[in-house]
């Protein structure tokens, strides 16, 4: 790219109070960005245009119109709620944008959500239509779903770009996307997002951060926030972005498809949910070129230290000596944080490299936009450094409200902040540390708590043959409180070592005391409850591994 | 002291091809100024750290684009080792 046209097209963008996530096309288009720039790319054919092959700008223009066109002939208007339940990244992301083009209001589904779950969601958003492809149409059928269009995918795309209206002009707070949060058995939350509330980080953040010439690789599930964000960030900021669907495909084999990918496009940046980098810590990384990478971006739930620590051994990053000038020397960073639906962007920053060892679970500190306060879980009132307490946020990136759910938009509002539902402590520097979250931690007595998350972080780092972890607890039938811990080993770690002693002295006491079992669990193994973004589903793990856990956390988990 | 960091910022900027003429004191170096580049921002943090002996973490240099040209020899200057601090 002409870094000229992207310091004026950044420059013009940061001064245009219209642009949002709703229009980030078509202002980037305006604001005179080069049709033959940057478009986006996917791991899948577009229309007859082949997989992984760039589409620029303008091709990328004109597979939104044609789906406006299309979409606008079958009457959607705007405001209207239409929810687009597909696998690919380009079927959800191009409709995405095809839907904020006439001003509706896209509702992005996984494609992992199951069927029956899925009818549900789509029932209780009282939209208008579906957009779903051949995979998912079936799961849909013979369920009295009433909506005015029920469209197939791959038809949307026929539709003749000169057909599009005029875009929708959209204002800060118009609603421009539905997501949800995890699903596998319960239906997900849905979450509003506005114009401004999903651009606010791009806005505020990344177009005053110094440009760059990035080329990104999103192992992002497309249907989330974070995968609306990417696309945002590439096209305001001109950078070349590809992306895979499904999170690289099923999880056990994501690692592989991802490595493929990044060795195929060359990204230097890879953005992925914690899955992924726990994926990949099932190769050996040294064998494969990753030279090309200079950051890994993770959001969602916050990654772990043994994940992280391969990945910036892996990659390059700038170096400069006066015998040298500039070179690359081996070594990347990993930006890191904690984000969700609801906080519409992650809410901490974190920068690990080679030279860093800030780790256990440190989220680092809040982004300049977001303003957090730790609440007592006791009385209410702010903690103090040190101790742990329920996280609140206010920032412009939240999420307008739960979608058709007062009652869940107010109950997790506290003296007008948003309570996350995340258990943190702050330390004297401003660094903020994830423990767990809230309906995951166990109240031992007396003062002592068991912070599942901060226990899987433990058992990790004492444990590197262990590639991932989960840790429950809750009281079986008797009321006993009892502890379970599900080991992933890394491949070829022996299943049969005993790891009781050093994973009683990672949960420390009284934890330890509750420790009921260790399992080792296999790939096709269904100890673990995933959900839809890779996720464990702890409350459903609570549910069929501990009869009669505890009732207060099944109630409140989402 | 100042003199001499800006001097260098200055030659390192021109250096790596920036126009320097419309850059002073009061210039931000990301995008509301001089604009530069993330790698050049990284390329500029460690020509300083190389030729000054002060050191940069990854945040920092993050921040360096929203620091204007006279911060960013103010906190170098704070940092220098004390060989290396001449009475100006």
């Amino acid at each position: 790219m002409d870094a000229r046209e992207v310091r004026r097209v950044r420059a013009a963008l940061v001064a245009d109070p219209e642009l949002g996530a709703g229009n980030a096309l078509v202002k980037v288009i305006e604001h005179g960005a080069s049709l033959d720039g940057p478009g986006m790319t996917f791991d899948v054919e577009v229309d007859g245009h082949p997989a992984w092959q760039p589409l620029t700008l303008g091709e990328l223009r004109d597979r939104v119109a044609a789906r406006a066109a299309w979409l606008h002939s079958r009457g959607v208007k705007p405001r209207d709620p239409v929810a687009v339940y597909v696998t690919s990244a380009a079927d959800c992301l191009l409709n995405f944008m095809a839907l904020t083009w006439l001003g509706a209001i896209p509702a992005l589904m996984n494609g992992a959500v199951p069927g029956e779950v899925a009818v549900e969601y789509i029932r209780r958003l009282h939209g208008v239509g579906v957009i779903t492809d051949a995979a998912h149409r079936g799961l849909l059928d013979g369920h009295g779903l009433d909506l005015a269009v029920i469209a197939d995918a791959a038809e949307v795309g026929t539709g003749d770009p000169a057909g599009a209206p005029v875009h929708y002009r959209h204002y800060p707070d118009d609603p421009v996307a539905i997501t949800h949060s995890s699903g596998t058995t319960r239906v997900p939350t849905a979450v509003v997002h506005s114009h401004s509330s999903i651009f606010a980080a791009v806005r505020l953040f990344h177009l005053e951060s110094p440009r760059s010439e990035e080329r990104t690789l999103s192992v992002f599930p497309a249907a989330h926030a974070a995968g609306i964000i990417t696309i945002q960030l590439a096209l305001c900021n001109r950078h070349e972005l590809a992306f895979m669907s499904s999170q690289g495909g099923q999880f056990e084999r994501s690692g592989e498809a991802v490595l493929e990918a990044i060795e195929r496009w060359r990204p230097t940046g890879v953005y992925g949910f914690a899955v992924t980098w726990s994926e990949l810590a099932r190769f050996d990384l040294s064998q494969h070129d990753l030279s090309s990478v200079h950051l890994w971006f993770n959001t969602g739930d916050c990654a772990h230290e043994t994940h992280i620590r391969p990945l910036v051994a892996a990659g390059t990053h700038v170096a400069y000596s006066r015998e040298r000038g500039v070179t690359f020397e081996p070594g990347s960073k990993f930006i890191d944080g904690i984000g969700s639906s609801e906080m519409g962007n992650n809410g901490f920053r974190i920068v690990h490299s080679l030279d860093t060892s800030r780790y256990g679970r440190c989220v680092g500190k809040p982004l300049t936009f977001a303003e957090f306060k730790l609440f007592s879980l006791d009385d209410g009132t702010e903690v103090p450094v040190g101790v742990v307490g329920q996280v609140g946020m206010k920032s412009p990136t939240l999420a307008l409200e739960y979608w058709n759910d007062t009652v869940n938009t107010f109950r997790t509002r506290y003296q007008g902040y948003y309570l996350t539902g995340d258990l943190m402590y702050r330390d004297a520097d401003g660094f903020y540390y994830h423990v767990d979250r809230l309906v995951d931690a166990v109240d031992l007595g007396d003062g002592h708590w068991l912070y599942t998350s901060m226990s899987e972080e433990r058992i990790m780092v004492r444990c590197p043959d262990v590639r991932d972890c989960t840790v429950i607890a809750g009281r079986e039938a008797g009321g006993t409180l009892v502890t379970d811990v599900f080991l992933q080993l890394m491949p070829g770690a022996p299943a049969d070592v005993d790891r009781s002693a050093v994973i009683g002295e990672a949960l420390g006491e009284p934890a330890a005391a509750t420790l009921r079992r260790i399992v080792a669990v296999s790939d096709d193994d269904d100890s673990m409850v995933v959900g839809p973004t890779g996720k464990v589903r702890k409350f459903l793990m609570r549910q069929r591994h501990l009869a009669g856990a505890s009732a207060s956390a099944s109630a409140s988990a989402s | 002291m100042i003199e001499t960091i800006r001097q260098f910022i200055f030659s390192s900027l021109q250096d790596m091809n920036y126009d320097t003429e419309d850059i002073d004191d009061d210039t931000q170096l990301g995008p509301r100024g001089a604009d530069l580049a993330s790698l050049s921002l990284a390329e500029l943090a460690v020509r300083v750290e190389d030729e000054f002996g002060v050191k940069f973490s990854d945040e920092e240099a993050e921040d360096l684009a929203g620091k204007t040209v006279g911060e960013f020899c103010a906190i170098v200057a704070e940092r220098l080792p004390a060989t290396k601090t001449p009475v100006e």
